[in-house]
C-alpha cells in the first residue's frame, strides 16, 4: 500500500495515522451524537412532567376514589389481605386502565401507579392505609417486589426491599431475612430497615446472628432502629448479650447504655468484671449513661485499673453520670499516666456541679503546669475567669 | 562532518522522535480512555448507591464520626466571613470549624473577632506535629458559634497552618478546606459516609467546582451557572476533566495521588503519624497523599485513599490569565517537587498499582507532558527548517491530537451531564461543550507555557506561592 501524497514517511506509520484519523472521526461522531442527544434530553426533561401530568391525574383520582369511598373495610389480621367484593368494584377501574385488555400491565402506567401508591404509603394511616396495602397486593406489586429481591442487579434488590417495607408486605419476612445476608451492603441495610419497619422489636431476634463485625455505617442504621424501639428492644438485647461475639457484645452494651432502661443494669454491670478491656470500658460507659447511682462504685473503682482503656471508660462513664460525689476520685485521675484519661477527667469534673468546679480550682492553684492547663481550659469554659475578672 | 551525513543523522533523529512521540500519544490517549470508562462506571455506581443512603440517619446519630473542619486563612478578610458562615450551615451532627489565621497582614483576625464575637480562650494547644508559634486561641461568646475556633499563629504557609489546625483539632477526622471555598450543606455527610462503611479509608477527596458565575446567597450556591468570563469557563471544563475523569478513575484502583487542598478529609491519626503536611513544598496536598500511600504500603497495612464525585466544594477560580498562570505554575512546581521527593515509587512493584501505574503516569504524562509536547513543536520547527518535514502528515497528526483532546474534554462535560447535571440550563451545557471543543486551540498551549515556565522557576529556586488575588463571595446580608 502506497500513499503517494506522503512521500517521506514509511508506510506503516502512515497507515497507523490514517487508521487513527478514521477512528478519531468515528469516536468524534459518536460524541457529537451523544452531545446532541443529551441536549435534547435536557430540553425534554424540562417538559416531561407536563406529559405525565394528565395520566397521573387519571390514576390519582381513581385511587383516591378507592381509598376514601364509603364502603366499610376492616383492617385484616392476615399477612395477605383479600379484597371484599364491595371493594373489588373500586379496584377494577384501576386494574382495567392498567391492563387495557392485555395479560400484562402497560409498563409506563404500572410504574406511575406504583409511584403514586408509594407516595401515599408515606402519608396515610389507619383504614385508608389498610386499603392501600390491599391495593399493593391486589395489583400484584407485592409479588413483583418479592420476585425482584432475586434480581441479579443489587440496586433492584435494594429497591425491592425498600418498597416491600412501604407496602407493609409482612408476607415477605423470609425473603427479607435472606436479603440480610446479601453480598451488597445496601441490600443488607435496606432489608434490615424493612424488617424493623415491618416487625418492630420482633425483627431483632432473627437479626442478632448478623450483628457481628458490622461496619460503622450499618451500626448507625441499626442503632437508629433499636433506639427508636427503646425499652421494647431491651429483653431481646439482653438475650443477645449471651453471645461470645465481642463486636456484638460491644454494640448491645453501648445501645443498652443509651436506652437507659434499668432492667438491663445488672447484666451490663456483669461486664465490668475483669475480661476483655474494651468490653469492660464499654460497660463502664454504659453504666454511666444509665445514670443509676449504683454504677458510681464500679466507675470509681475502675479509675485505678491497670488498663488505660478501662480507666478512660470509667472517666467517660463518670462524665455521663455527672455525680458530684465522684469529684474527689476524678481529681486524682487528673494525675493519670495517660493524657487522654487526664483530659477526660477534667471534662468530667466540669460537669460535676460545684464539687467538680472546686476540684478544678484547687488543681489550678496547686498543680504542675499540665494539670493546671487542663483545669484552666475547663474553668474557662465554665466562665470562671470572666467572673474572676469582674470580681 | 559532511552535509549528507548530518542530514541522515537529523533524519534518523526525527524518525526516532516521531516514533516515540506517536507511542507516547497512543499511550496517553489509551490511559485517558481507560480512565474515562472507569470513571463512568464509578459515577453510575455512586449515583445508584446514593439512592439508598439516608443522610438523615447520619445527622441524628451520635455514632457519626465527628469532624474538624480546618480552614487555613492568609489575607482572607474579603471572603473569610462568608466562608465560615457557609461552613456553619453544614448539615452534620458534630463538627468544629478551626480557622487558622496564618499571620495575615490584613484584618482577617479582626474581621473574625468582630463577626463571631470571639474572645481569647485558654483552650489547650498541644502540638503533636511541629508548626509555627501560636499567638492565641479564640472561641466565640455566642452559643450559635460554639463550634468555631480561631487559631492565631505566626506566618508559616498553608501547610504549616494546616498542621496547626490538625494540632488544635479535637475530632478524629480532619477536613481541609480553602478559606475562599463554599461547602454544600450535605458535603461533609457525603464525604464522611465512605469512611463509615470502610474503616480502612485514610483519606478521601471530594469534587471542587467553580463558583464564578453562580449566585451565592448567605454562604450557599443557590443558582448554578457557567462563568461569564472566558478564563473561568475553560477552568470549569478542566476541573470536570481532572476530577470526574482523572481522580475518580485513579481512585477505582486505589491509586489516587492527589486530594485537592481545597476539599479533602483525612484521618487525623494517620496524618499525625507521618508528621503532617510538609512545609517545604508548594504542592503539600499531593505530597501528603503520596506519603500516606508510601507509609501504608511500607507497613503492609490494608488501606484506601479514595475520591467521591459528588460532595461539592465551590471555589473561586482566577479570572485573569496572569493569576491563572501563577496558579498553574505553582501546581506544576508542586508536582515536580513531589515527583522528585518520592521518585523511589517510580516503577517500583513494592508500591503496587501506585508504583507501577499511577506514579509513572503522573511523572511521564502530567509532569513531563508539557516538556514532551513543547519538544514536539520544537522538532517540527527544526525539521521544517531542514525541509524534512512532511507538512501533510504533521497537519493530520495535529488534527488527530486536537480531536482527541476535544473528545476527552467533551467526555468530561458529558459525564457531568449524564450524572450530576449541576448546570440545569441547556444553554450552559452547550457553552461547556463549545469551550471543551475550543480549549485545545490556544488555551491548552497557554497552560503548556505556564507549566514549562514552572521548570525554569523551580531551577531558579522559586519556592513561593505567588500572590493570588481574590474578589471574594461578597458580604453576608444581615439577618
Amino acid at each position: 500500500m502506497c500513499f503517494s501524497f506522503i512521500p517521506y514517511i514509511d508506510e506503516l506509520t502512515t497507515t497507523q495515522l490514517i487508521f487513527f484519523l478514521i477512528l478519531t472521526l468515528a469516536v468524534a461522531f459518536v460524541v457529537i451524537v451523544l452531545t446532541i442527544g443529551l441536549v435534547i434530553r435536557k430540553i425534554y426533561q424540562e417538559n416531561i412532567w407536563k406529559r405525565e401530568e394528565s395520566l397521573e391525574k387519571l390514576y390519582r383520582n381513581l385511587i383516591l376514589d378507592y381509598l376514601f369511598c364509603n364502603v366499610p373495610y376492616e383492617i385484616p389480621v392476615d399477612d395477605v389481605p383479600r379484597a371484599p367484593q364491595s371493594l373489588q368494584a373500586l379496584i377494577d377501574p384501576v386494574r382495567m386502565s392498567l391492563f387495557s385488555d392485555r395479560t400484562s400491565p402497560r409498563k409506563r402506567h404500572y410504574r406511575l401507579v406504583k409511584l403514586i401508591l408509594l407516595e401515599f404509603s408515606r402519608q396515610l394511616l389507619g383504614e385508608a392505609r389498610a386499603r392501600l396495602i390491599l391495593l399493593f397486593h391486589e395489583l400484584g406489586y407485592v409479588a413483583k417486589e418479592i420476585e425482584k429481591l432475586k434480581s441479579r442487579h443489587w440496586w433492584m434488590r435494594a429497591e425491592a426491599a425498600r418498597n416491600l417495607a412501604l407496602m407493609e408486605a409482612r408476607v415477605a419476612m423470609r425473603p427479607l431475612l435472606q436479603a440480610t445476608e446479601d453480598p451488597h451492603p445496601d441490600v443488607r441495610a435496606e432489608a434490615i430497615q424493612a424488617l424493623f419497619d415491618l416487625f418492630q422489636e420482633d425483627a431483632l431476634p432473627p437479626l442478632l446472628p448478623i450483628l457481628k463485625d458490622l461496619s460503622q455505617w450499618m451500626v448507625i442504621r441499626l442503632s437508629g432502629n433499636i433506639l427508636r424501639l427503646q425499652s421494647k428492644a431491651v429483653p431481646h438485647m439482653l438475650s443477645g448479650l449471651a453471645t461470645q461475639e465481642r463486636s456484638v457484645q460491644l454494640l448491645l452494651i453501648d445501645l443498652l447504655g443509651e436506652i437507659k432502661d434499668l432492667q438491663a443494669y445488672e447484666q451490663v454491670e456483669a461486664f465490668t468484671l475483669p475480661q476483655d478491656p474494651e468490653v469492660r470500658a464499654s460497660a463502664l460507659v454504659a453504666l454511666g449513661k444509665m445514670g443509676d447511682a449504683r454504677g458510681e462504685r464500679h466507675l470509681v473503682k475502675a479509675l485505678t485499673d491497670s488498663d488505660p482503656i478501662v480507666r478512660l471508660g470509667a472517666v467517660t462513664g463518670l462524665k455521663h453520670l455527672a455525680s458530684p460525689s465522684s469529684a474527689a476520685a476524678l481529681r486524682k485521675a487528673l494525675h493519670d499516666d495517660v493524657y487522654e484519661v487526664r483530659y477526660s477527667a477534667g471534662l468530667a469534673l466540669s460537669v460535676c456541679a460545684e464539687p467538680g468546679r472546686q476540684a478544678l480550682i484547687e488543681a489550678l492553684e496547686r498543680e504542675d503546669s499540665e494539670v493546671k492547663q487542663i483545669a484552666e481550659e475547663f474553668l474557662d469554659e465554665l466562665g470562671y475567669f470572666d467572673e474572676h475578672a469582674i470580681a | 562532518m559532511n552535509m549528507p551525513l548530518l542530514e541522515q543523522a537529523i533524519n534518523a533523529l526525527v524518525y526516532i522522535f516521531t516514533a516515540m512521540f506517536l507511542l507516547y500519544f497512543v499511550a496517553l490517549n489509551l490511559i485517558y480512555f481507560i480512565l474515562l470508562i472507569a470513571a463512568y462506571r464509578e459515577v453510575i455506581r455512586y449515583i445508584r448507591r446514593l439512592r439508598y443512603t439516608d443522610f438523615e440517619i447520619l445527622i441524628h446519630s451520635q455514632r457519626t464520626t465527628p469532624v474538624s473542619v480546618l480552614v487555613p486563612a492568609f489575607n482572607e478578610e474579603k471572603s473569610i466571613v462568608e466562608s465560615v458562615h457557609s461552613f456553619l450551615k453544614i448539615h452534620y451532627p458534630a463538627f468544629e470549624i478551626v480557622v487558622v489565621n496564618d499571620g495575615s497582614k490584613d484584618n482577617t483576625l479582626e474581621t473574625l473577632v468582630r463577626e463571631f464575637d470571639l474572645r481569647r480562650s485558654r483552650r489547650i494547644f498541644r502540638p503533636s506535629i511541629p508548626c509555627q508559634a501560636v499567638r492565641g486561641v479564640y472561641v466565640s461568646r455566642r452559643p450559635e458559634y460554639k463550634n468555631v475556633v480561631v487559631i492565631d499563629k505566626e506566618n508559616g504557609g498553608k501547610a504549616d497552618a494546616l498542621n496547626a489546625g490538625i494540632n488544635a483539632a479535637r475530632y478524629p477526622l480532619c477536613c481541609a478546606i480553602d478559606a475562599d471555598s463554599i461547602l454544600e450543606p450535605d458535603a461533609l455527610l457525603k464525604i464522611v459516609k465512605p469512611t463509615l462503611e470502610d474503616s480502612s479509608i485514610v483519606a478521601i477527596g471530594g469534587i471542587v467546582r467553580i463558583a464564578n458565575g453562580c449566585t451565592i446567597h448567605r454562604g450557599r450556591v443557590i443558582d448554578v451557572r457557567t462563568p461569564k468570563k472566558w478564563v473561568p469557563v475553560f477552568q470549569v471544563v478542566e476541573y470536570l476533566r481532572a476530577f470526574l475523569i482523572g481522580r475518580l478513575g485513579w481512585s477505582t484502583i486505589n491509586s489516587l495521588l492527589i486530594i485537592s487542598g481545597a476539599f479533602g478529609v483525612f484521618k487525623k491519626e494517620q496524618v499525625v503519624e507521618i508528621g503532617g503536611f510538609r512545609t517545604d513544598t508548594v504542592g503539600e496536598d499531593m505530597e501528603l497523599v503520596v506519603r500516606l500511600h508510601r507509609r501504608m504500603m511500607e507497613r503492609k497495612e490494608p488501606y484506601r485513599i479514595t475520591f467521591i464525585p459528588d460532595p461539592v466544594c465551590w471555589t473561586e477560580a482566577p479570572e485573569t490569565l496572569r493569576t491563572l498562570g501563577r496558579q498553574r505554575n505553582r501546581w506544576h512546581r508542586g508536582l515536580l517537587e513531589t515527583s522528585l521527593t518520592h521518585r523511589i515509587l517510580f516503577a517500583n512493584k513494592q508500591y503496587g498499582a501506585v508504583g507501577l501505574l499511577a506514579f509513572p503516569y503522573y511523572l511521564l504524562f502530567e509532569l513531563l507532558g508539557p516538556v514532551i509536547e513543547s519538544l514536539g513543536y520544537l522538532v517540527f520547527i527544526t525539521a521544517f527548517f531542514f525541509g524534512i518535514v512532511n507538512l501533510q502528515l504533521f497537519i493530520m497528526f495535529f488534527i488527530v491530537a486536537i480531536i482527541y483532546g476535544m473528545l476527552f474534554s467533551v467526555g468530561a462535560v458529558l459525564l457531568e451531564e449524564i450524572s450530576f447535571q449541576r448546570y440545569p440550563r441547556p444553554l450552559d451545557l452547550v457553552k461547556l461543550v463549545l469551550f471543551a471543543l475550543i480549549e485545545n486551540l490556544g488555551y491548552r498551549q497557554l497552560t503548556l507555557y505556564w507549566r514549562v515556565k514552572a521548570y525554569i522557576d523551580y531551577a531558579r529556586g522559586k519556592r513561593s506561592w505567588g500572590v493570588i488575588q481574590r474578589k471574594g463571595f461578597g458580604p453576608t446580608p444581615a439577618t
